[in-house]
């Protein structure tokens, strides 16, 4: 008798099909960080004197520290001094670069058209405006002059350092300070781009914004910076996509994500993450160690994380929320993927802090091959949060006897008032429902990529429709060959 | 150290071992993760290698008054308990009862740790050295290096003991400021047994007092045992306890951790399945008031398939008490057909009292079923609309929920003389709730 392991090692074996390379000219410094690395990263972007106070001051604040150990995961230590930290396409040289999309290198062009991302925005049929950023550096914003007509701005991060510098000075590490952990420090003093996003009072963006990153060149690492700034009673949907080359070597991505929403603001933040995972051997890989915060500053604010964690060798990332304002909302959906020996730690953390504050987290881990796969999540209710409600469901599924599935929640409860409620469960998808599914004619490799959907529904309604369609194609492909 | 015991070499060399290990690494900080919300710097001045010299008998009035409490402790019922009693770290023969495979209890033996020593040292070796090198931290070191006494209780293939067997550790106003009793228990195939620990604080007033205590259970093929920990320390007493059950194929656990007194309370527990077929049920409840602190440790190891495990632990916290809860559920990578499931459940009755729970499913097999859930809530507005609409006064309506909620972990004692005691304890501990 065929078991549902057959059909789970047909869909786990699959290939990555973002892994080619782009054959581009690029401008690379050498490996290693230093003060004068920093400077002339700081100065190839001709940023303005406060930026290079805050990267020096960071890059000490960062020498200081020590590279934490106490996540779920295991790899051989990283040599920070051989990681190259600026790597541009040449022909996005500063101040030579393309004054607009059309004068875009075609090489770049035809990569980002492999990718299935148009930057073409005539051609484009749904209104979804692109940051590209590849390596070190955006190499092009879609739909900015559009969206500057409402007030939105939406732009490179080394923009917005030259165009809004008082932006910029007021909310970079208002939400992830420079010293809240090993990785944003060395971000922080090594960032080279990344995008940036500011929605004035009362606007609602018109389009979802996205930014897709792209790690082409080899031995480098790439350390972005997100900053989003949602004023009173406005509304932004924004995409992060993913992808990078096979190779042999680990690849190391730490980027810092803020967001801060005032009074009234609404910010879905949601996540494909598809870096390439290493082959089937576990050779290779990105390290994904990010931080990802939002701060809910505003009464009735609200910030929802979504994400979808089905590449990188090993994902270490916790997108968290700070609920400051009275009856802010903070939501984490999350399904998180691994196979072969691809490795997750990963989960959320609410901090009530407001008045009537309202969390939900729903995660659901799949763990095929043998990957690892942890959920870590805190809830923690301060003394002042009168009437925090939350909900947590952490689900995991086990395909195959070779992975693990950990769950490793803290609810710290500080105020009597506050209900918490957490669940959880682990399984495996059972003969009974696979014989039910063969019975009524479906195959057996459909029928795990059916139940495996419905085991992600809840997460996967959170997205926006063209993602939602594109994350379910992904959780099918990244289970191929893992069934087993 | 322990010079009461007459003391083996090997049994010395241990001692120094551990010592020297407690020496080297001191007190678990917060900053271990098993530690991470209960801290023992309050015991940081404590000085842990005072020994007092030792005594085999006791004033009168000290006597008089262990005696009253035992009288209010007893669970002679339908079976006369068998009683062993330790006063302040020490065995107390006087007050005790000993079981020496007499013919009315044939096959089953209850002795102090000491006279063990003395008269059947064979089989104490190997457990007490497995413990020493599975010890995590200084606690534990600390334990073997000064346990002074304890309880052994050996039960032989296939007899099942029908009355319960009473470890009563009483700590009065002596002067002696720690306690370390290290007890072994031994249910060979077949068997079935009871056995209540209790830990009795008799003076209020007490100044800081220690006591650190660790069991170990052996459960062979088929081997039954319930085993219930009762903590009712002096407000300013320190426990710190250790249970660690070893269960062998088809053998079925039962154990409980009430915990009412003491400022600092921590119990840990590690159930480990060491063969298929076996079960562990696991019930919990930690009350804590005023500015106690209580950490439940809680650690299921499924290192064998098909083994079951249930965990349910509740908290009530009043004042500013702090309740911890950390459960961990590890299943082995070819653990396949485990079945585990976990409840915390955590009520808090005032503005101050705070409750972090931690329950955690570590899981390396495909063919399981693990669920854990925690709460953190407070009284249902409903239930208490409901009570008081039918005259009953606010302060009864608290009080009824709250011990309703606690019963639920009550009514899970076999035995009916315990669970009532149990329960009026409860009452009292629980005092006023408004």
């Amino acid at each position: 008798m065929s078991t549902p392991n057959q059909a789970i090692k047909d869909i786990a074996a699959k290939d990555y099909q973002y892994g080619f390379v782009t054959d581009i000219e690029a401008e690379t410094v050498a490996p290693g960080i230093n003060e004068d690395i920093i400077r002339l990263i700081s100065s190839k972007k001709n940023e303005p004197q406060f930026m290079l106070d805050w990267r020096l001051k960071a890059f000490q604040v960062w020498q200081k520290m020590k590279e934490p150990n106490w996540a779920n995961v295991h790899y051989p230590k990283i040599n920070y001094q051989d990681i190259i930290y600026y790597s541009a396409p040449k022909s996005m040289k500063p101040g030579e670069g393309p004054k607009n999309l059309d004068e875009i290198d075609p090489e770049l062009r035809k990569m980002f058209d492999k990718l299935g991302i148009s930057l073409n925005e005539q051609k484009r049929l749904s209104g979804i405006a692109v940051d590209a950023v590849v390596d070190s550096v955006s190499v092009a914003t879609t739909f900015k002059s559009k969206l500057k007509e409402i007030g939105v701005i939406f732009c490179s991060f080394s923009e917005a350092v030259l165009e809004y510098p008082e932006l910029i000075q007021k909310y970079l590490g208002s939400v992830v300070p420079v010293a809240d952990n090993y990785f944003s420090a060395l971000n922080s003093a090594a960032f080279t781009d990344g995008s940036f996003c500011f929605i004035p009072k009362g606007v609602k963006c018109p389009m979802e914004l996205s930014t897709y990153f792209r790690i082409n060149a080899s031995g480098t690492g790439q350390f972005e910076r997100t900053l989003i700034v949602a004023e009173e009673d406005s509304y932004v949907s924004y995409l992060e996509g993913c992808t990078a080359p096979r190779r042999d070597e680990n690849q190391l991505h730490a980027a810092v994500v803020e967001i801060v929403a005032l009074d009234r603001a609404q910010v879905k933040y949601a996540t494909v993450q598809n870096w390439y995972p290493g082959d089937k051997d576990g050779k290779g890989g990105i390290y994904n160690f990010v931080t990802k915060r939002g701060r809910c500053k505003g009464v009735s604010s609200k910030i929802s994380w979504t994400q979808v964690e089905t590449g990188s060798a090993i994902t270490w990332k916790y997108p968290s929320v700070m609920l400051e304002g009275d009856n802010s909302v903070g939501e984490f959906y999350s399904i998180a993927l691994t196979n072969h020996f691809q490795q997750a730690d990963t989960g959320t953390k609410m901090v009530h802090i407001g008045k009537n504050t309202k969390s939900t987290i729903i995660s659901k881990g799949i763990s095929a091959g043998r990957g690892q796969n942890t959920y870590r999540g805190l809830v923690a209710i301060q003394k002042s949060a009168e009437g925090a409600r939350n909900y947590s469901q952490c689900d995991s599924l086990l395909l195959g006897d070779k992975c693990g599935a950990h769950t490793f929640p803290y609810l710290q409860v500080k105020n009597e008032s506050a209900q918490v409620e957490h669940e959880a469960s682990t399984s495996k998808i059972s003969e009974d429902q696979i014989f039910y599914c063969k019975q009524r004619g479906i195959s057996e490799e459909d029928a795990v990529s059916m139940i495996v959907n419905g085991f992600c529904k809840d997460v996967l309604k959170k997205l926006p429709m063209e993602f939602a369609v594109e994350a379910q194609k992904l959780l099918g492909v990244s289970l191929e060959g893992s069934v087993g | 150290m322990g010079k009461t015991l007459s003391t083996p070499d090997w049994l010395s060399h241990l001692r120094q071992d551990a010592w020297f290990a407690f020496e080297k690494q001191g007190l678990p900080t917060t900053r271990s993760e098993d530690w991470k919300y209960t801290s023992l710097s309050s015991l940081k001045e404590f000085d842990f290698r005072a020994t007092d010299a030792p005594r085999y008998s006791w004033p009168d009035p000290v006597i008089t008054q262990v005696k009253s409490a035992l009288k209010e402790r007893s669970m002679d019922g339908q079976h006369k308990e068998i009683r062993l009693v330790f006063i302040d770290g020490e065995y107390c023969a006087a007050l005790s009862d000993t079981v020496l495979a007499t013919p009315a209890q044939s096959g089953v033996k209850v002795l102090s740790l000491g006279q063990t020593l003395k008269d059947l040292p064979q089989g104490l070796q190997k457990p007490l050295e497995t413990f020493h090198s599975q010890s995590e931290d200084g606690v534990k070191f600390l334990n073997t290096a000064c346990f002074k006494d304890g309880a052994v209780l050996r039960v032989s293939p296939n007899q099942s003991v029908s009355s319960p067997i009473h470890f009563v550790f009483v700590r009065t106003a002596d002067t002696a400021k720690s306690a370390y009793y290290r007890n072994l228990i031994s249910v060979e195939k077949g068997a079935k047994a009871q056995v209540v620990e209790t830990y009795l604080g008799l003076d209020s007033r007490a100044s800081q007092q220690v006591t650190n205590s660790v069991t170990q259970v052996s459960l062979e093929e088929s081997a039954n045992l319930e085993l219930i920990r009762i903590q009712l320390e002096a407000p300013s007493g320190c426990f710190l306890g250790d249970l660690r059950v070893n269960q062998e194929k088809n053998s079925e656990f039962t154990g409980h951790w009430v915990s009412l007194g003491a400022s600092l309370a921590r119990n840990e527990t590690r159930v480990e399945f060491q063969g298929e077929g076996s079960t562990a049920s696991l019930n919990g409840l930690y009350f804590g008031k005023e500015k106690q602190h209580t950490d439940s440790f809680v650690l299921i190891h499924h290192a064998s398939p098909h083994c079951n495990s249930h965990q349910k632990y509740k908290g009530v916290l009043d004042g500013s008490a702090l309740g911890v809860f950390s459960g961990k559920i590890e299943v082995a990578l070819d653990a396949q057909k485990s079945n585990a499931t976990q409840v915390n459940r955590n009520l808090l009755l005032s503005k101050q009292a705070q409750a972090y729970t931690r329950p955690q499913l570590q899981i390396h097999a495909d063919d399981v079923k693990c669920s854990h859930g925690a709460t953190v809530g407070q009284l249902d507005d409903q239930a208490l609309f409901y009570l008081r609409s039918r005259g009953i006064s606010k302060d009864d309506s608290r009080r009824l929920l709250t011990e309703a909620f606690a019963g639920e972990v009550l009514d899970q004692l076999k035995n009916d003389t315990l669970k009532a005691q149990i329960k009026i304890d409860f009452a009292a501990r629980l005092g006023r709730v408004s």
